[in-house]
């Protein structure tokens, strides 16, 4: 696959994040994140067929049956048991967002991460991107108030840092998969449990709500 | 050959977009289960208004009984400057920035000519109407300006002469400038989620509102230019983004090529328009400049992503 | 050898609880595994201080800060246990919890506690951070047990920023790979392996590399502007598992900064990390400081406690040199006395049923001797001398005062005011007139014990420190 088809795949990643920050729907942002992990699935194979690499063919296939398939079906029925349809809203406005996403941007193209971005000279452009979709999860934990949209936010912030790791070369070594399959099975196992208990205590996943232990 | 190239190319406009206007109701038809009107209906509403009376209200001023002309003649004039089917064509008037304030002269009059006759529906759909062609004039200008950048021209020949797509470092930009000047075709040609073309209700309107007041043949001829924008603007979306196709030399092959290629886009766009109006729900006006703001910044990030 | 007893232990301990209904049976096998776990590592620290190195494996390693840890976490798991089994009695008897939640309580228990081992021992930084995440996700459930709203806040605002904060610290890990990849990048990857392949690194990426390093495992130490999670988690916690978070976690993520710290030193130079390492201890110190004085909860004191403690060993840490042996020595005082003060507040919890420091009143007269425990816990950590931590703190601020006389100053002046607001809350506490309807009573024998072990011990190791440990010691001065 051409470097072409890479930049693509990554444009979309990056779109389907300011998807995330714009939706206000959870069953949007979930069908999102499941694009995004689809997009890095697939970066993933194509890897693959470049080391040939037998871990990587496991983890490609794990990622697949379990970022793609099984977490946003679970969500969904989450969001359909507890009829979550709206995600709540999010402490700044959609224009500061939008400002503060494209703020993230330059940062991460600018010099100051220049030596990150340049480990290896050819994918620039891609590690730049990757560079910008971490900072613009974080800030999408940041922001939102919803349980879910924040679960969502980590896990994309952990398809972020794993593109970066593609394209810094650094796939190849075996403990490193290990911790993306490890990350990826105890991410899903805790999110399903703890929405579940959120949502039971409180009657809603606005997080805004947990304010029992303000000093 | 030339001659006829030209002729063909200012004629194209106006016949072919009744024709789509037509094409997406249809759609639109099938998708809610039902037959739908022919898609030569549009043809046919055009030449009925030609011969009806006309009811001009007294307290209107020359600028209701000249600004169908202005509108529908600017129309032609920025049809005959874009690249429809072939890129090897030039002409005065075929700048970017020209091109959008010339439609932007349109927007001027219909705004003025909604206010004209003093009723308050012209009124309000002229107010929605500037809000939304202020915010996307930023939109439109900005991703514009990211196709000139990479092509380093602003002449609308000569970007979709050269294959953007052979510019695969820019990518990213090029997906962004898209999506960002597609939502503001959306917001210009008064389509779903800014505005519904069909709507009966008068609080709903933006583009209607205005030419509620309108009838016989000036009417007509509003109607028109306004499907002549909306293929106005899918031409500039197609052809200068995805400019596969279009002839590039003078030849007969290459000209039938690039009228079908032209063609099959505006039916794609056509069937991508159809179907977001049958899954989305109009927006309320108060979110639509947050959408504009979004294509806005989209594009402003691709203008960066360029360097 | 010994390490593999550890791990065993705790597997076979959690495997089986889960099968197994008996409740004595449950409690013996615990305390059975902390101490198969608390011998095991004193061997393991006797054969370091000896041999330098013990590596029974290839991927798992012990070096002296590792042994260290390990002595630490031994000790602290066994008294942790012990006192566990008591106190979830008490709260059974008081209906608070039922039967399923002490069995859950101890299959986690045994698996923090082992994951906590592994990571103290792992050669591979990817495998630290694996381990790390290990016990993330067993202690969430541990924070959530007793399964009130408030808890359960406890548990998420924990959940997200440490996971965000490992997840930044793992990014901050790989770029310490990318010096590996010209060189095959299929081995297995050690401590050692990186040290050796630092001077490869371009001192840009190892900048920023350490600072993503610091920021995410600086989280899970608890250093400002990460410390949010702190006070409500040690606050909602059982009490021992606050004293096992404060106590064995800390220098668990310490030791790795350390490990990583040393490979960034080779590649740009000892200044830039010592730098933001005191500037991050003294924030803290400060930051702990001043929220201490509004504290209303007694267990939130505690955690804005350990906060202050982060601060000035990140601070000792930061000095190099004798600031080194000094913050290390302050780590092992810490995690002793930290015990004693959350094992005395649990009792505390039990007698008064509130956490709140204004609804414990006059306890010198109701539960005297864990008043005298939380006293001199009190005393000790905020630095009275003639105690240990009086003497780390004043061998660091020398230290500080020839190189940084700014910062050292400004990190005595907030020491003192630790010790203000603590004294503060801790004479409203203890001093004044107890409530009427209060019985006096402290008759549970093992609640007091093992934090009195602990006092003791820390008492002596104020004045005599054991030749093995000593060598420990400046061996870490000398390697980090």
């Amino acid at each position: 696959m051409n470097i072409l088809f890479l930049k693509f795949l990554f444009g979309v990643m990056f779109l389907t994040l300011v998807f995330l920050h714009l939706t206000k729907k959870n069953f949007l942002a979930t069908v999102a994140y499941s694009i995004q992990s689809l997009v890095i699935t697939i970066v993933l194979f194509n890897s693959f067929l470049e080391t040939n690499n037998f871990y990587l063919l496991l983890v490609v296939f794990l990622s697949l049956v379990i970022k793609v398939i099984i977490a946003p079906i679970f969500f969904t029925n989450l969001i359909k048991k507890h009829a979550l349809a709206f995600s709540v809203s999010t402490y700044f406005s959609t224009p500061l967002i939008l400002i503060i996403i494209s703020i993230l941007t330059f940062i991460a193209y600018s010099d100051k991460f220049l030596p990150l971005t340049s480990i290896i000279p050819n994918n620039q452009a891609l590690l730049s991107i990757a560079l910008s979709v971490i900072f613009m999860s974080l800030f999408l934990i940041i922001n939102r108030k919803g349980a879910l949209s924040q679960i969502i936010g980590i896990l994309s912030l952990e398809n972020s840092i794993l593109a970066f790791i593609i394209f810094a070369g650094l796939e190849q070594s075996p403990g490193l998969q290990i911790g993306v399959i490890f990350n990826m099975f105890i991410w899903i196992i805790i999110a399903s449990v703890f929405i579940s208990m959120i949502y039971k205590h409180f009657g809603t996943l606005n997080v805004t709500s947990m304010k029992n232990l303000k000093d | 050959m030339t001659i006829l190239i030209w002729i063909i190319q200012l004629f194209f406009v106006p016949v072919i977009s009744p024709l789509i206007i037509g094409v997406i109701k249809k759609i639109k038809a099938k998708f809610q289960n039902r037959q739908g009107s022919s898609i030569f209906q549009f043809y046919k509403d055009l030449w009925k208004l030609m011969y009806k009376d006309e009811v001009v209200s007294k307290d209107a001023s020359w600028i209701f009984l000249y600004a169908p002309f202005i509108i529908f003649t600017v129309t032609i004039a920025v049809g005959a400057s874009i690249p429809l089917f072939a890129s090897f064509l030039n002409g005065p008037t075929s700048d970017l920035l020209v091109i959008v304030y010339i439609m932007a002269i349109s927007t001027f009059f219909l705004s003025l000519a909604g206010m004209d006759t003093g009723s308050a529906f012209g009124g309000f759909g002229s107010s929605r109407e500037m809000t939304i062609s202020a915010l996307a004039e930023g939109g439109l200008i900005f991703s514009l300006l990211t196709v000139a950048l990479v092509s380093s021209s602003t002449n609308v020949f000569i970007i979709s002469g050269i294959n953007i797509l052979n510019h695969s470092q820019h990518l990213l930009s090029i997906m962004l400038a898209f999506i960002g000047f597609f939502i503001i075709l959306l917001a210009e040609t008064t389509r779903f989620p800014f505005d519904n073309p069909s709507t009966h209700l008068e609080l709903t309107m933006i583009h209607e509102a205005m030419i509620l007041e309108y009838s016989g043949k000036r009417l007509a001829l509003m109607e028109w230019a306004s499907a002549n924008k909306l293929i106005i603007f899918i031409a500039l979306g197609s052809n200068l983004f995805f400019p596969l196709g279009i002839a590039q030399n003078i030849s007969w092959l290459a000209l039938v090529i690039g009228i079908i290629v032209f063609l099959l886009k505006i039916l794609f766009f056509s069937t991508i328009i159809a179907i977001l109006e049958s899954s989305v729900a109009k927006f309320r006006f108060f979110r639509l400049p947050d959408l504009l703001i979004t294509s806005f910044i989209l594009n402003v990030i691709a203008i960066v992503l360029i360097n | 050898m010994e390490l593999l007893f550890i791990i065993a232990s705790f597997i076979g301990t959690a495997l089986i609880i889960i099968l197994i209904k008996n409740r004595l049976v449950i409690e013996l096998l615990s305390i059975g595994a902390s101490f198969v776990a608390f011998i095991s590592s004193v061997f393991i620290a006797l054969k370091v201080s000896v041999f330098g190195i013990y590596t029974p494996l290839v991927f798992l390693s012990v070096d002296s800060l590792g042994s260290i840890i390990m002595l630490i976490i031994g000790l602290i798991c066994l008294a942790t246990t012990i006192y566990s089994v008591e106190y979830l009695r008490q709260e059974t008897s008081k209906n608070i919890i039922g039967f399923t939640r002490v069995k859950q309580y101890f299959i986690l228990l045994n698996l923090f506690l082992m994951s906590m081992f592994l990571a103290a021992s792992a050669n591979n930084p990817i495998f630290a951070w694996i381990f790390i995440e290990a016990t993330t996700l067993s202690t969430a459930f541990l924070i959530s047990f007793y399964n009130k709203p408030s808890s359960l806040e406890a548990a998420w605002k924990y959940l997200i920023i440490n996971s965000i904060g490992l997840l930044l610290g793992f990014l901050g890990t790989l770029l310490y790979f990318t010096t590996t990849t010209n060189l095959g990048g299929n081995d297995f990857v050690s401590w050692q392996f990186l040290q050796d392949n630092a001077h490869n690194f371009d001192p840009m990426v190892a900048k920023i590399a350490f600072i993503f390093v610091l920021i995410g495992y600086g989280t899970k130490v608890g250093l400002v502007p990460m410390h949010t999670w702190k006070p409500d988690a040690y606050s909602k916690a059982p009490a021992p598992i606050g004293a096992l978070l404060s106590g064995a976690l800390l220098p668990v993520a310490f030791a790795v900064i350390l490990k990583l710290k040393v490979i960034t030193d080779i590649a740009v130079g000892p200044l830039f990390s010592h730098n933001l390492l005191i500037f991050f201890g003294v924030l803290s110190i400060a930051v702990a400081a001043l929220i201490m004085f509004n504290a209303k909860n007694y267990k939130r004191l505690l955690a804005y406690s350990s906060i202050e403690n982060a601060g000035v060993m990140a601070f000792g840490f930061g000095l190099g040199g004798l600031g080194v042996f000094a913050a290390t020595l302050h780590m092992i005082y810490h995690s002793f006395v930290k015990v004693v003060l959350f094992l005395s507040s649990g009792n505390l919890l039990l007698r008064y049923n509130s956490d709140k420091i204004k609804n414990v009143k006059g306890a010198l007269s109701v539960v005297p001797v864990t008043s005298v425990l939380f006293i001199s816990g009190f005393l000790i950590v905020t630095g009275t001398p003639p105690f240990g931590i009086f003497l780390t703190k004043m061998q660091i601020l020398s230290v500080g005062i020839n190189t940084h006389p700014v910062a050292s100053i400004i990190a005595l002046f907030f020491m003192a005011i630790v010790f203000i607001g603590f004294f503060k809350h801790v004479t409203s506490m203890f001093f004044e007139e107890k409530q009427v309807d209060i019985e006096i009573s402290d008759k549970h024998i093992w609640l007091i014990i093992p934090p009195l072990i602990f006092l003791v011990l820390v008492f002596g190791l104020s004045f005599y420190i054991p030749p093995f440990l000593y060598t420990l010691i400046s061996d870490v001065a000398v390697k980090y």
